[in-house]
């Protein structure tokens, strides 16, 4: 029986994680020279103008050595195509000033049963104006900063891995209010031609969608759809693919049934898609 | 000897382990989260019902590796082998009749990749490919995007998408004359700066290895020298 006390399930899932890392570790799936882990990957923060927020995360070393981590604050972008990058210099408006890192540099050692508890702060001005701001903690190895070594008369190219922990942090009143409509066919690069959710968020935080969906096929077989679950930002218009099971291809004409969830709210779908569409159709909406 | 201060604090601890005891033990008689009591009338059968609601709390993790494990970095390095260039003509002999030497062909711009092992192994070369191991795993339930960035120099300070001349200012190779590829597993982004690729999970689960390639397809001589870009690559659940 999984142990009601909430110490005791937090234990309980440090064991789970303890064992996952372990058997990632024992089986030689992180066979990299930078393998860095962290739990969480992302923070969803709710806040008030003059409140300190503060966190922690872990993070991992799956090396074979000690490393030493570099971790520091940078602004991130985030296009409805679902490209994201980062930045080092100060965005616009970033509350990446209200932040207090315990350390710039920590060492990890190569354990995964031992991770280095890492904890910040946000805080938040007394006049900071409703609004979701984002930032995200980069977490690099040192090791990747050092000078290589290569041969004079070489044309060298040095790979370094880094993992960036994005913050989401609302201040304030502030929701996210997506407008979902109808399903349409999408071509996403490596993807392929799927159908998928046009989603606009004219509020003011990020979200998401949650679906329960199944296609039935032209061939009479009935597969589950997977929304994608990334983040529609506030002011963004984007295209949520919906995924059959790996290695399975959709035939056409589909007929789509389930619900979709949004923010506490369900949307029943019942649409039928005609036919497929090419993947270089000029037409398609190209994007992740 | 025992102190009084000394005693009195253990008959404190004491006194505060027996509380928390008796606490617990209170907390145990009071600890029925469901309870039914079944009232039938005679000759029917009894049945009562309690339930145990169970939940399990599985933290968000993501793991990224890139190159050979114990490497300090993934080094990768390519040679010119112009040799074949040397033009036919420069060993002939002088007869009057023509010019003492023809043109030179071609050069033949045969680039041959290696890795430089500082601690690991893993990453391998072949002709002008080499090749790296990358593993990614996500439970975070999205996809995880990888992003580019491409800066020339040792640390990757300097010109953006090329491969800087260590000596010669100005001098770059452009890193478009390089080419990425994956197995279909992790999809590698576009080797430019802010490219960007979404690996899917499947049932909110990302967990792949994969091999990342990197060509040298050279379409000319650039000046001589040592030439140096880094490529990193930041990985995050949006």
């Amino acid at each position: 029986m999984w142990p009601q006390h909430p110490d005791h399930q937090r234990a309980a899932a440090r064991l789970l994680l303890g064992a996952w890392l372990l058997l990632c570790a024992g089986t030689g799936v992180a066979q990299s020279g930078f393998t860095g882990g962290v739990t969480p990957s992302r923070f969803e923060l709710a806040s008030e103008p003059g409140s300190v927020i503060r966190r922690s995360l872990k993070l991992f070393n799956m090396s074979d050595r000690p490393q030493n981590y570099r971790i520091k604050t940078v602004d991130w972008q985030y296009s409805e195509a679902g490209e994201i990058s980062f930045q080092d210099a100060l965005a616009p408006g970033s509350c990446r000033p209200w932040v207090r890192l315990e350390q710039h540099e920590v060492s990890v050692l190569p354990d995964p049963r031992r991770p280095r508890p890492y904890r910040f702060e946000v805080h938040v001005p007394e006049d900071a104006p409703p609004r979701e701001c984002r930032l995200a903690l980069m977490i690099e190895s040192l090791d990747s900063a050092y000078t290589t070594q290569f041969a004079n008369g070489a044309i060298e190219l040095p790979i370094a891995g880094r993992i960036a922990v994005v913050v989401y942090l609302a201040i304030g009143d502030v929701a996210p209010e997506l407008e979902i409509g109808d399903l349409v066919l999408h071509a996403a690069p490596r993807h392929g031609v799927l159908p998928a959710v046009p989603v606009r968020n004219v509020g003011g935080a990020h979200g998401r969608l949650d679906a329960d969906l199944s296609a039935n096929q032209a061939s009479g077989e009935s597969v589950e759809l997977s929304i994608a679950t990334s983040p529609v930002l506030p002011g963004q218009t984007r295209h949520l693919r919906l995924t059959p099971p790996p290695g399975t291809d959709l035939s056409y004409p589909l007929t789509i049934t389930g619900r979709i969830y949004s923010e506490g709210k369900s949307i029943v779908v019942n649409q039928l898609i005609e036919q497929d569409i090419d993947a270089d159709d000029p037409e398609l909406i190209a994007s992740q | 000897m025992i102190s009084k201060d000394t005693s009195i604090r253990n008959r404190r601890l004491r006194k505060q382990a027996l509380s928390i005891t008796a606490a617990a033990a209170i907390a145990s008689t009071q600890a029925f989260a469901d309870a039914d009591i079944a009232v039938q009338p005679a000759g029917t059968g009894l049945a009562a019902t309690a339930n145990v609601d169970l939940r399990v709390v599985v933290p968000e993790i993501l793991i990224f590796g890139v190159g050979a494990v114990g490497d300090a970095i993934a080094e990768l390095q390519w040679t010119l082998d112009n040799a074949a260039a040397v033009a036919a003509g420069n060993n002939q002999t002088y007869s009057g009749a023509s010019a003492p030497f023809t043109a030179p062909a071609p050069l033949a711009n045969t680039a041959t990749a290696a890795v430089v092992a500082n601690g690991g192994t893993g990453a391998t070369a072949l002709g002008n490919q080499a090749e790296l191991p990358v593993f990614l795993f996500s439970n975070a339930g999205t996809d995880v995007t990888i992003t580019t960035t491409v800066g020339g120099g040792a640390t990757g300070a300097g010109t953006v998408d090329a491969l800087d001349n260590s000596t010669v200012a100005g001098a770059t190779i452009p890193i478009a004359s390089f080419t990425g590829g994956d197995g279909g597993g992790i999809l590698q982004p576009a080797l430019s700066s802010t490219a960007s690729a979404a690996t899917a999970n499947v049932g909110g689960i990302v967990n792949l290895t994969d091999t990342w390639t990197y060509s040298y397809s050279p379409a000319s001589i650039p000046p001589a020298g040592t030439y140096q870009a880094r490529v990193t690559y930041v990985a995050a659940t949006p």
